[in-house]
């Protein structure tokens, strides 16, 4: 092969490369996707806290040993659920969530004990969520039984419980 | 005689270098008087319609903000980087780095989800920078959730696909 032609094709093929290494190119890669999660879990709270119940007859603020109706009581406290999520409760820790859950707990004097029974009831039904504004309302009911309460002995019994909330998995 | 068209060793060099596309012109003849194949190689890289890239492995990504506390529901925040490179590295200075959700649009990020399905989704919002130049740069992509915008949504998996662009 000519030597000049040589020559020349190898002074273009060493121009080209200048001209190119000067300003590298690159192949497009001009978007990129990225994924995006996250995980919102069930959850209920409760958000105040319940007046005192007073269990008694008739709203008199007393139980009538001579009634033969239950003395009962009620009060109510909020709760917040996510949407859709309904609650379950506990009381006194019995280690078994319920709605409505029912416990019979000991009220006392002191000396002198009554039974009453407990209940916890998701009146408001299913959440709306946890923000502000999505209160539900949740009642508290007690109740002594007419043969508790018959034998029951003059004094004033009280008792504090706790009642716990979760949602319904 | 016409000699066959060959290509030096130099010019394979250049093709196999990243270019963005290159356009190659060959014209032959025969120089009458010499008898010789007079060869004329034209070589012009055609104008990058982006100088502005993401480097291989840096196309894909992902964020998990993972499990959120609604009940608490304090802002989260979650970023990864990415890599990015332009030529020259000027062009970092006028290179447009945006984005689009494919729940959201281009203004607001958003994830879909939830059961039952929360309507509007859980908004987010998007932030990029962009730091070093040349081959050597590097895309921050820092997604924030506000608390009140998860704090009423149905419980339930979310997501979302965000997509980055570069222009030019």
């Amino acid at each position: 092969m000519n030597a000049k032609l040589i020559k020349r094709i190898l002074v273009a093929g060493l121009a080209l490369m200048g001209i190119l290494g000067g300003q590298a190119v690159y192949a497009q890669a001009t978007s990129a996707t990225v994924a995006v999660s996250a995980v919102v879990p069930k959850a209920c709270r409760f958000y105040s806290s319940p007046a005192p119940m007073v269990i008694d007859h008739g709203g008199s603020g007393q139980i009538d040993p001579t009634s033969a109706a239950p003395a009962t009581g009620s009060t109510t406290l909020n709760y917040r659920c996510q949407t859709g999520v309904s609650p379950q409760f506990d009381i006194d820790s019995s280690g078994i969530f319920g709605s409505p859950k029912t416990v019979t707990v000991v009220l006392t004097d002191g000396t002198n004990n009554l039974s009453a029974d407990i209940t916890m009831t998701a009146t408001g039904g299913a959440g709306t969520g946890l923000g502000g504004g999505q209160d539900k309302v949740g009642t508290i009911s007690g109740a002594i039984a007419p043969a508790n309460v018959q034998a029951a002995i003059a004094s004033t019994y009280s008792k504090t419980v706790t009642i716990d909330i979760q949602a319904i998995p | 005689m016409i000699r066959p068209l060959f290509v030096v060793p130099a010019v394979l060099r250049v093709i196999s270098a990243p270019v963005n596309k290159l356009r190659i012109s060959l014209t032959a003849a025969r120089a009458a008087a010499a008898g010789i194949l007079a060869v004329v190689l034209q070589f012009a890289a055609e104008p990058a319609s982006a100088a502005c890239e993401f480097s291989s492995g840096s196309t894909t990504g992902s964020i998990a903000f993972g499990v959120l506390d609604p009940v608490t529901a304090p802002n989260v925040i979650s970023a990864i980087q990415l890599n990015v490179r332009c030529a020259p590295a000027s062009q970092f200075a006028i290179a447009q780095w945006t984005w689009t959700s494919a729940n959201g649009g281009a203004s607001i990020g958003r994830m879909a989800g939830g059961t039952p399905a929360y309507a509007p989704g859980i908004p987010y919002s998007v932030g990029i920078a962009v730091v070093n130049q040349g081959a050597n740069g590097t895309l921050t992509l820092t997604l924030q959730i506000a608390g009140p915008n998860y704090a009423n949504a149905s419980a339930g998996s979310y997501s979302d696909v965000l997509t980055l662009q570069v222009t030019p």
